[in-house]
């Protein structure tokens, strides 16, 4: 049962929410277990097979977490925080192995809904999040909440699916404090709100761009020439469609929590509008990236950093690039063991690194002082094109595709203008109008952290000063705010029914 | 200063609101233009209204209103085909039927033309334009060739809901039914699918691998079987081409002409069914004004003028023995 689909967030989501208020205030200290009943029900419904492999998966890394905080610090903590290590990562690796093996159609909605029963659903965000439970245990950064709180935690059912991930840290105090927390009806009107944006950024932008992207990538998939403007007219709208599914989810998530009186990390913040390639990594996946930052990155950094030669700064300079590089690496092949996605991942690493390096060295080199307006706009229009290439890695079934979408973007005057698919792509006027205003959506308008508010929600940027005598454009119960949504809700369920069923891209992983 | 609870009450219910209005007037609109005719059709069938190229947005494609109207239909001769027979034929209905599909598979075909072979009394003669062999079937996407869609897909799916718009339109600007489904008659210019040229050239080495295939062999013996359960006739022919094609397209017609007059030959032998093979890939050999660009709407669709020469053809070839 996706977060889009009419029977969750007209049925599931609404009668949980209902029985969570009834029960808070039937019975003291019940929030918890029902939460928790709620989310097993959520999760027998979607894929029940897997239940079982879940609750150990949960139990085992619950009991071994609890050893490591209570272990001294000694070779019994660390093979034991090693062991719970391996048992996570293990059982990822076999499921990812195993899903990914199967066969190599290309990533089509029909093929993530083919195989999507096959990986256990939501092992992946899972997963993760145990981990950082381990680390937080190994570190004693945070104490273990009782075991009902825990797995909660981790399959807390609006964000099971798809994440975003939420560091035990930022989660010990939500949920150690849930039973006792107030749940108002101003949580639940911004909460509703927001998942009503999320579930308008998904069916009416992006389900309605894969339109235009799908018989694009398709037809160079079966070995069709694009011509140069169908090429980039397919990257952009991949990449357009992949960031409004994805936030879009992460919308339906969070705001699906906050009606639970619960802060799920902000996961994406305006990617399009970064000027540097590391402010790309702080708008985009935020919670994962946030995750590998504590988790991969800085491990290998120190590591590197302690045993490479040289001088401090050059030790520095060689354990970031190696960590970055390693780091995004493993990002890719978490997202699937294809080569196009880990050589995806390779490519963004080393884009990562050399971008800050030749931006230094062209600084070094230019007089003294920013880069200037002309700098600014390369820099962005750089980084826009590194999105697309990143969106024809992810989207290509195979190498050959990718290279084939590569060179008709690099030939704008070659082959035909258009060809079946380009017709077929264009074709219906309204995708072609969504994808104009979802352009200007991602360069110009406020994103829903801005929109809602969201500052005090983990892995938010800091609130930015008020300007003066401004008056921000945010959500606020107003009328024309419940006209707006109420209409986008609508629309959005007529398009839940558009007879094609439409699973989230990031489903796959 | 933060706004007051009362006041994020009121949001939330007019926000519920204006959710079920839209939604509301969404499925009023739908229930009441019915395009599916389920209000008066045991059936799903589209509305027999004068609305052209919506006959073909159903989400079958218009198979199923074709089914039910070739079963209800008495004449004697039933056209089969893809867009090429549907613009290219002007036919009588009480003699001749045309259910010429847009875009239609081999699979497609075979569905009318059983519905055809079960009435009291089938068709004496089908004429059959090959469609383009393709590895892909287009009817799979549409459905799963299902009869029906899901219900709340038709009572308040986006397409529906565009058909109900299109009625509405429709009936504002005074453009009333006329008791016949659009695809009995021919469509003329503006009904012509954009591209279709570039769908029937085809990958030649995908073309011949279907033409080959055992599948394909298997269709046809299936269209010989229902035509032999009336000891019918079946008129195979591969469409033609306007004068001007290119071509690789022309090339292509001569393959895929080449690989349906085998398959023809294959499934008429001890087929109790009548089995004629027709070519009139060229225009030129059909004579009279058929070579005329005048009567072509693109390379591949042809009007009424071209469809009589190759109702002649095939007359005379049938009054061989």
């Amino acid at each position: 049962m996706a977060y889009h689909a009419a029977g969750y967030f007209l049925g599931f989501l609404p009668a949980v929410l209902l029985l969570y208020l009834v029960v808070r205030r039937a019975a003291d200290g019940a929030a918890t277990w029902f939460l928790l009943l709620a989310s097993v029900a959520y999760y027998a419904l979607a894929d029940v097979g897997h239940l079982g492999l879940i609750a150990a998966a949960t139990t085992f890394t619950y009991l071994i977490g609890r050893k490591i905080h209570a272990a001294p610090r000694g070779p019994l903590r660390s093979l034991l925080f090693a062991g719970g290590l391996f048992g996570n990562i293990a059982l990822l690796a076999v499921w990812k192995l195993r899903f990914f093996g199967l066969g190599t159609g290309f990533l089509t909605t029909e093929t993530v809904l083919l195989t999507q029963g096959l990986l256990p659903l939501g092992l992946s965000y899972l997963t993760l999040q145990q981990i950082a439970f381990l680390f937080a245990m190994e570190k004693r950064a945070a104490k273990p909440l009782p075991f009902a709180s825990y797995a909660l935690y981790v399959s807390f059912f609006p964000h099971i699916m798809l994440g975003p991930i939420l560091r035990y840290e930022d989660a010990e105090e939500q949920y150690a404090t849930l039973d006792r927390r107030r749940v108002g009806i101003a949580i639940i009107a911004a909460g509703l709100s927001l998942f009503t944006v999320g579930l308008a950024k998904k069916l009416l932008v992006g389900d309605r761009l894969a339109v235009i992207a799908d018989p694009l990538f398709n037809a160079a998939a079966h070995g069709a020439t694009l011509s140069a403007a169908e090429a980039w007219l397919a990257a952009w709208a991949y990449t357009l469609q992949l960031y409004f599914d994805f936030s879009g989810y992460s919308d339906m998530a969070i705001g699906g929590a906050m009606l639970f009186g619960l802060r799920m990390p902000i996961n994406f913040f305006s990617p399009f509008k970064a000027r540097t390639a590391t402010d790309v990594f702080d708008r985009w996946h935020m919670s994962l990236v946030a995750f590998v930052r504590a988790y991969v990155f800085s491990p290998i950094f120190r590591a590197v950093r302690k045993r490479a030669p040289g001088t401090a700064a050059t030790r520095a300079t060689l354990a970031w690039a190696a960590a970055t590089i390693l780091s995004m690496t493993l990002v890719g092949w978490w997202h699937g063991s294809k080569a196009t996605l880990v050589l995806s991942g390779f490519l963004i690493g080393v884009v990562a690194v050399a971008f800050p390096l030749l931006a230094a060295r062209f600084r070094r080199g230019a007089a003294a002082g920013s880069p200037g307006r002309a700098g600014g706009i390369v820099a962005r229009a750089v980084l826009l094109l590194g999105f697309m290439v990143f969106g024809i890695f992810f989207r290509a079934d195979s190498l050959a595709a990718v290279g084939s979408m590569l060179a008709s973007m690099a030939m704008p005057f070659s082959g035909p203008a258009l060809t079946e698919a380009g017709a077929s792509a264009l074709a219906s006027g309204l995708e072609c109008l969504i994808l104009l205003a979802a352009t200007a959506i991602v360069f110009a308008a406020p994103n829903t952290c801005e929109l809602f508010g969201l500052w005090d929600h983990p892995g938010a940027p800091a609130r930015p000063p008020a300007v003066a005598g401004g008056r921000a454009f945010v959500w606020q119960p107003s009328l024309p705010w419940a006209a707006g949504l109420g209409v986008a809700a609508a629309a959005a369920l007529v398009f839940s029914f558009a007879g094609r069923e439409t699973a989230s891209i990031y489903a796959a992983f | 200063m933060p706004p007051s609870e009362p006041r994020f009450g009121r949001y939330l219910l007019a926000l519920a609101a204006v959710a079920a209005a839209a939604t509301g007037s969404v499925a009023m609109l739908n229930a009441a233009m019915d395009p599916y005719g389920l209000a008066r059709e045991r059936w799903y069938r589209l509305r027999p209204a004068a609305f052209a190229p919506l006959t073909d947005e159903t989400p079958d494609g218009g198979l199923t209103d074709r089914i039910h109207a070739v079963a209800r239909s008495t004449a004697p001769i039933l056209l089969l085909g893809t867009s090429r027979t549907m613009a290219g034929f002007a036919t009588d209905e009480a003699h001749m039927f045309n259910a010429g599909k847009q875009a239609a598979s081999l699979h497609e075909i075979e569905r009318i033309m059983a519905a055809a072979a079960s009435r009291p009394v089938p068709p004496r003669v089908y004429l059959l334009e090959a469609p383009p062999l393709r590895p892909d079937d287009p009817a799979a996407e549409r459905f799963g060739g299902a009869d029906r869609p899901p219900a709340v897909d038709l009572y308040l799916s986006p397409l529906t809901t565009r058909m109900s718009a299109r009625l509405a339109l429709n009936a504002w600007r005074g453009i009333g039914t006329t008791g016949r489904s659009d695809f009995q008659r021919p469509a003329g210019g503006g009904g012509i699918p954009a591209g279709a040229d570039r769908a029937m050239r085809g990958d030649a080495a995908a073309q011949g691998a279907v033409g080959r295939s055992a599948a394909f062999q298997a269709s046809f013996a299936r269209l010989a079987a229902l035509c032999a359960r009336s000891r019918a006739t079946l008129v195979v022919h591969e469409a033609p081409l306007s004068p001007r094609a290119p071509a690789d397209l022309a090339d292509a017609a001569r393959e895929r002409a080449a690989l349906v007059g085998a398959a023809v030959r294959r499934a008429s032998e001890g087929s109790a069914c009548r089995l004629v093979y027709l070519d009139v890939s060229e225009a030129r050999t059909l004579g009279g004004s058929a070579g005329d660009p005048a009567h072509w709407w693109d390379h591949l669709h042809f009007d009424p003028v071209v469809g009589a020469a190759i109702l002649e053809r095939a007359q005379r070839r049938l009054a061989r023995p």
